[in-house]
């Protein structure tokens, strides 16, 4: 207990010292110091508790406690009067009394004579937080000594310099956010949240000028409204239930509406806290403030509180109203934050908005309340955590050295900042690539909403599915190629390089050992919230170390630097400047520079509209979530929501003959892929009234690029390319061999995004749009994709393709494309996408001499080439393989005969229209697909979810499970799956 | 077999046609003709082509495009000059702007006449070419490293023009770090290179009959130092090797001596690098003379040998 106390009081301290310094170096000591006693306290606490011990409390019940803390309330409510008043903000004013009264009149004539013993307490999950805090959020202090030495000569001439001040809420913040994961006192709890809450809205004011100032009192009432919440929620508890205990509440088995309410209104609070819908603009206003202010509160830490407060009362929201309303805010936050994050060019709001969003899926996580989904929650925190905060300092930095937040400005800081953009990089592949950590989280959060509510898969689905479009535009906007400028790594300084190499150190770490973190740290806390738990499985396991070694691999790839290759410039219709990159000749004469400019698809995802939208959504969400009995909501219950979940089952397991289907799959798939090819090229030569080339053609322009010189502009971008191809194999080895259909999706995408980057690197103005327009093809087809799999998991409750294959066998009679019917049709419609074909090919226009001349493809030329073409034939298998699959079901001879005929008539089809259609635009593209996934998918999907019957369809050939405690009020239980949760 | 001629893609370019020749070209491709019989695409992309077909002479505008493309075409790779423009200007022969059929600017392989060429006459040609198109990559194989083999060799009088313009392409780069253009490689004339292959050692790196790089060397036998100097290479062949290669052929010519010494920019961190990792060490720096930020770097190597 003592370590808690010191975590708490420590920081405290050390911030009341800092502010009697002036002088940088005895700062500089004195951060240093603190920044490593905070840290090595934290990792004791791991030592000490991360053992057996689960749910520890402490008695410590000083005297007077209570009275002290409200004194500092009372001190702190009246400095915000007086700046509220001297700020002319009436409103701030009146949400600073109302609670102080309210906590005034409850301290000291409700609560006479409630004594309460255990304050304090820690379990896997407070630890995982006080972790987070103490080693990802400390060294930000450490960042700061350098970057505010540097804003105060940026900015000095404007901005006062009250250094002493900002360490001194750094610290002061510090312990308050070791004190919300710590208290286990409900009074307590609410006097560190209002700290917090203190903090952020003097540290967004820093600057003192208009904007942070108003953006500052932005931040404070929209906090103070989530503080009356809480405040109001304690009252409604303490009245209920005569306690204070935080745990009380948690594990309070009664989930009538008197009891939901105090936790819908601490609810409230933590959506307000961490940025949700409607209450997302005080974050975005929070960027004005210094980059470590940024990073500590409004990344990593201070937005953590309040997910931290959410999935902490995930048991009890768990199959209620109340936690599916939290968890529809959680999902439109997540969907509409990713929507606006692709419109935005200010790098710090991409990753706010990135932020808001991830947030949302945590919240998502823990609104549903069921183990799975808060292992997935708790996850997210960790990882979103360690990755962003890495993002925002690496922002930070690379502001002050281009003095711009634009993405755009950035292109090119693989050479003008080389180091910075390889960290800012790693943490960008830890936001969505796999094996970090996210995907991973994201992946687990989608399974465990599927069985929940088809409304909250239609959020994770879209959401997850824009997430990569504005983080792979962004890396790629970094790895392009510029004229040469010097390196300016060298100007950043010590303070800012190490914590930033920690925190990259943590994201690489944080990948590696995350088996180890789930079975140690995480599996405890859900089972013992919740008597089970859930785990990745060993085949998931195996499959992420596999990427994580290929990964791995990845700087090898500068040891073989290409002898083979020659290196060229772009190609410019021609034009080029002989010895310049970027250089071409224009009209009459003129010198120009090639510019590149990501898409940001304003007409779409413009901040704007969708903010208005969302925060009115949010709005009418947030009235319902606290009059939470609302009639009219039963009827929506049938179709959108389950009640009690059904358990799942997600162990991953290897088919039978794996590895000779591998083997199969490695040899017979570029055969077959070629020969597709050939077929398709000779039935379009027919339907053109051709003759067409012979049918071995694509193996012939095969051989011979393998002969031909390879030329690049980058070394690099034939590693990007052999990445693709390995990913492709991977993935193909995982679908072949019976193993998940989600990840196999996943990892689909992935591949191609290997192929994306290098399009990018090349940085010709062809392979540049190729390049994005590519990644557009992936985000309009990836709902559609995701939702196939989730139908079919709707069909035959597994993932796992082996079991998908083999379910006729238990059902008798039918396969899958006759229940999910409007999932193939989607699907045969996303497949035109996927396979490069007329009306979707944006980005390599396959019939040349187009606007695009090659696309993606552009600067691949030779080995490279061939090694594309090859991944092609492997990827076109794979996705016919989808299709394959809604008939292999029953008698062999449908797996084998009928479902590969299917798959080619699905195949011919495809031609068809690739010489029946002209070329859409992006927008029809994005339209039109997005259109087919929510009308065929989610139709499919929501009928399925209504009228499943498939639970009786398995049930005999498994044990059947106890149910889980009748909980909610008007839902009739659902059948049950069977599943084999852990012990 | 080596697969060249079953799949050639051709690379399309109208250097200054009337267009007539295009449009046979195009022809070639319709199902009365259907090349794609033969594997042939009509890529509009030179990183993918095996064969560049150009319809019409080339002028002062299109020199250079045709040029780059060319340039930018892997190996092996031929040229079908299509009409009879292209193949030696034409009508348009005497033209204050033409420079001529195609073989002006790059080397040509197959002609195909005719006003407008006749698309037989085409397919002819493109088979035609597809037979060099497998000459070439057999002779590149013959070469030991396939492609594009390099030959560093001592320089004859008559590649000085060349090694001239080479020299001031390749210090354009170095100007712009110090964005300052009078540096002497830049200015030198004729003569002084004439001059200096008088006194010094002179070696040439060619690829594909084209000098891409050159070195120069002279031995100060007073004080036993064997100087290396202008060592260049074309942008386009960076990386690969030249420059080492090169530095070792005047370091065995100069063997002579028992120190090398060489100077770079200050600022110019490539070849501080590069001379860094072949031996040398800096030992003095100094600024070039008045008026200049720009400023010698001094290094040295110890001749063991």
């Amino acid at each position: 207990m003592n370590l808690l106390l010191f975590l708490i009081a420590f920081p405290a301290l050390a911030g009341l010292i800092l502010l009697g310094i002036k002088n940088q170096a005895a700062r500089c000591v004195v951060v240093w110091g603190a920044t490593l006693a905070i840290m090595a306290a934290s990792a004791k606490l791991l030592f000490d508790f991360g053992g057996g011990a689960e749910l520890v409390q402490f008695s410590w019940n000083p005297a007077h406690a209570g009275t002290i803390m409200f004194g500092l309330e009372a001190l702190i409510g009246l400095f915000l009067v007086w700046v509220s008043l001297k700020h002319k903000k009436f409103l701030v004013t009146l949400l600073v009394i109302v609670p102080l009264v309210l906590m005034g009149w409850f301290e000291f004539t409700q609560l006479h004579g409630y004594e309460m013993e255990q304050n304090l307490f820690i379990d896997k999950f407070s630890l995982i937080m006080a972790l987070i805090i103490g080693i990802v959020g400390t060294p930000i202090a450490v960042f700061a000594l350098g970057y505010m030495r540097e804003f105060q000569e940026h900015h000095g001439e404007f901005v006062k310099d009250r250094r002493p001040l900002f360490f001194f809420i750094l610290f002061i913040f510090l312990a308050a956010m070791f004190g919300v994961v710590f208290a286990n006192n409900l009074m307590w709890l609410f006097f560190f949240w209002e700290v917090t809450t203190l903090c952020s809205f003097l540290l967004i004011g820093y600057k003192q000028d208009q904007e942070s100032t108003d953006n500052a009192f932005r931040a404070l009432w929209m906090n103070l409204l989530g503080g009356l919440a809480f405040a109001v929620g304690i009252v409604l508890f303490f009245h209920e239930k005569q306690s204070l205990a935080l745990f009380d509440l948690v594990r309070c088995q009664d989930k009538s509406a008197l009891l939901m309410l105090p936790a819908a209104l601490l609810c409230f609070a933590g959506i307000a806290k961490s940025a949700q819908l409607p209450f997302s603009s005080w974050l975005l206003g929070a960027m004005v403030a210094p980059t470590p202010v940024s990073a500590l509160l409004h990344s990593s830490t201070m937005v953590k509180a309040g997910v931290y407060l959410v999935v902490r009362l995930a048991p009890a929201l768990e199959g209620t109203r109340t936690g599916f309303l939290v968890a529809v805010i959680g999902g439109v936050t997540f969907m509409v934050g990713s929507f606006i994050a692709i419109s935005q060019r200010n790098a710090k709001k991409v990753l706010a908005w990135s932020t808001i969003a991830n947030l949302g899926l945590i919240i998502l996580c823990g609104g549903i309340g069921t183990y799975e989904s808060v292992w997935a929650a708790v996850l997210l925190i960790v990882f979103h955590a360690i990755a962003k905060c890495l993002l925002f300092l690496c922002v930070g930095v690379a502001e002050h050295k281009l003095h711009s937040r634009d993405i755009e400005d950035m292109g090119g800081m693989i050479i003008s900042l080389p180091k910075l953009s390889v960290l800012m990089q790693l943490g960008m592949a830890g936001m969505f690539l796999a094996p970090f950590g996210m995907l991973i989280s994201k992946w687990a959060a989608l399974r465990a909403v599927i069985d929940y509510s088809p409304l909250l898969v239609l959020f994770v689905i879209f959401g997850s599915s824009v997430t990569l479009f504005f983080w792979v535009k962004w890396m790629g906007k970094l790895l392009q190629v510029v004229h040469p400028h010097e390196s300016m790594d060298h100007t950043i300084c010590r303070n800012q390089w190490l914590p930033m190499y920690l925190l990259a150190a943590l994201t690489v770490l944080v990948c590696i050992i995350f088996p180890q973190l789930s079975t140690s740290l995480i599996e405890p806390y859900v089972l013992n919230e919740y008597g089970k738990t859930t785990s990745l499985g060993a085949g998931n396991v195996l499959i992420m170390l596999i990427m994580i070694g290929l990964l791995a691999l990845f700087p090898l790839s500068f040891l073989n630097y290409g002898r083979k290759v020659k290196v060229l410039s772009a190609y410019l219709g021609g034009a080029n400047i002989e010895d310049s990159q970027t250089h071409f000749r224009g009209g009459a004469g003129t010198t120009r520079e090639v510019t590149l400019h990501n898409y940001y698809l304003h007409e779409f995802f413009g901040e704007a509209k969708l903010l208005k939208i969302g925060v009115w959504i949010g709005i009418v969400l947030l009235a319902v979530l606290v009059t939470v009995q609302f009639p009219a909501l039963a009827l929506l219950d049938r179709a959108f929501f389950h009640g009690v979940p059904r358990v799942s089952v997600g162990e991953f397991s290897f088919g039978g003959g794996f590895a000779l289907r591998v083997a199969l799959f490695l040899i017979l798939a570029p055969l077959a892929g070629g020969l597709i090819a050939g077929v398709d090229r000779i039935v379009s030569a027919r339907m053109q009234g051709r003759r067409g080339p012979p049918v071995l053609q694509s193996f012939y322009d095969v051989a011979k690029l393998w002969r031909k010189e390879n030329i690049v502009v980058r070394r690099s971008q034939g590693f990007y390319v052999l990445f693709y191809f390995i990913f492709m194999l991977v993935t193909g080895i995982l679908f072949f061999s019976g193993g998940d259909l989600l990840l196999t999706v996943f990892a689909l995408t992935l591949g191609a995004i290997f192929l994306v980057l290098g399009a990018y690197k090349a940085s010709s103005p062809y392979s540049f749009i190729g390049a994005e327009r590519e990644l557009l093809q992936m985000m309009s087809y990836e709902p559609m994709l995701l939702l196939v799999a989730v139908g079919i998991y709707m069909i035959t409750g597994s993932f796992n393709v082996i079991d998908i294959v083999q379910f006729k066998a238990a059902s008798g009679g039918e396969i899958l494309a006759f229940k999910g019917p409007l999932l193939l049709l989607g699907l045969l419609f996303i497949l035109t996408i996927k396979l490069r074909k007329s009306p979707f090919d944006l980005s390599t226009s396959h019939h040349g001499h187009q606007e695009l001349v090659k696309g993606i493809t552009t600067e691949f030329s030779g080995k490279s080439l061939a090694l594309i073409e090859i991944t092609h034939w492997y990827e076109t298998v794979l996705v016919m393989g989808l299709v394959w699959l809604f008939f292999a079901q029953g008698p062999r001879y449908m797996a084998w005969l009928v479902a590969p005929a299917a798959a080619g008539v699905a195949y011919f089809l495809e031609i068809l229209a690739d010489n029946a259609c002209s070329r859409v635009k992006w927008q029809m593209l994005l339209k039109s697909s997005w259109a087919v996934a929510l009308l065929f998918g989610m139709l499919n999907v929501t009928l399925l979810f209504t009228f499943n019957s498939r639970a009786e369809t398995v049930a005999p050939a498994a044990k059947p499970v106890p149910a889980a405690p009748a909980a909610t009020v008007a839902v009739p239980a659902v059948p049950i799956l069977p599943s084999t949760p852990a012990p | 077999m080596a697969y060249f001629h079953k799949s050639p893609w051709i690379m399309h370019y109208d250097a200054s046609s009337c267009n007539g020749c295009d449009i046979e070209v195009l022809a070639c491709l319709t199902p009365l003709y259907d090349v794609e019989r033969f594997g042939v695409i009509n890529t509009g992309n030179p990183k993918h082509a095996d064969i560049l077909l150009i319809t019409g002479s080339v002028n002062e505008q299109t020199r250079e495009v045709v040029e780059n493309i060319y340039h930018q075409m892997p190996e092996p790779k031929v040229v079908v000059a299509t009409g009879i423009c292209a193949t030696s200007g034409g009508v348009f022969a005497e033209c204050y702007n033409i420079q001529g059929g195609v073989d002006k600017v790059i080397p040509v392989d197959v002609y195909v006449t005719g006003c407008a060429a006749k698309p037989e006459a085409i397919i002819d040609g493109v088979v035609k070419a597809l037979g060099i198109l497998e000459r070439k990559y057999e002779a590149m194989q013959a070469l030991a490293g396939g492609v594009d083999q390099m030959i560093i060799a001592p320089a004859a009088a008559e590649d000085l023009p060349e090694i001239l313009a080479l020299q001031k392409i390749a210090f354009k780069s170095e100007a712009e770090i110090y964005n300052d253009f009078s540096m002497a490689p830049l200015r030198q004339s004729m003569t002084d290179i004439q001059t200096d292959f008088q006194k010094m050692v002179f070696f040439k790196a060619v690829i594909n009959g084209k000098i891409v790089g050159s070195a120069r060397g002279w031995l100060d036998k007073e004080s036993g130092t064997g100087h290396v100097g202008r060592l260049v290479v074309h942008p386009y062949f960076h990386g690969r090797g030249l420059g080492h290669k090169m530095l070792l052929a005047v370091e065995t010519a100069l063997a002579a001596s028992q120190r090398f010494e060489v100077f770079t920019g200050h600022k110019s961190k490539r070849n501080i690098q590069f001379f860094e990792r072949c031996g040398y060490k800096p030992f003095r720096q100094e600024k070039v003379g008045p008026g200049t930020q720009r400023e010698r770097l001094y290094m040295e190597k110890i001749n063991h040998a």
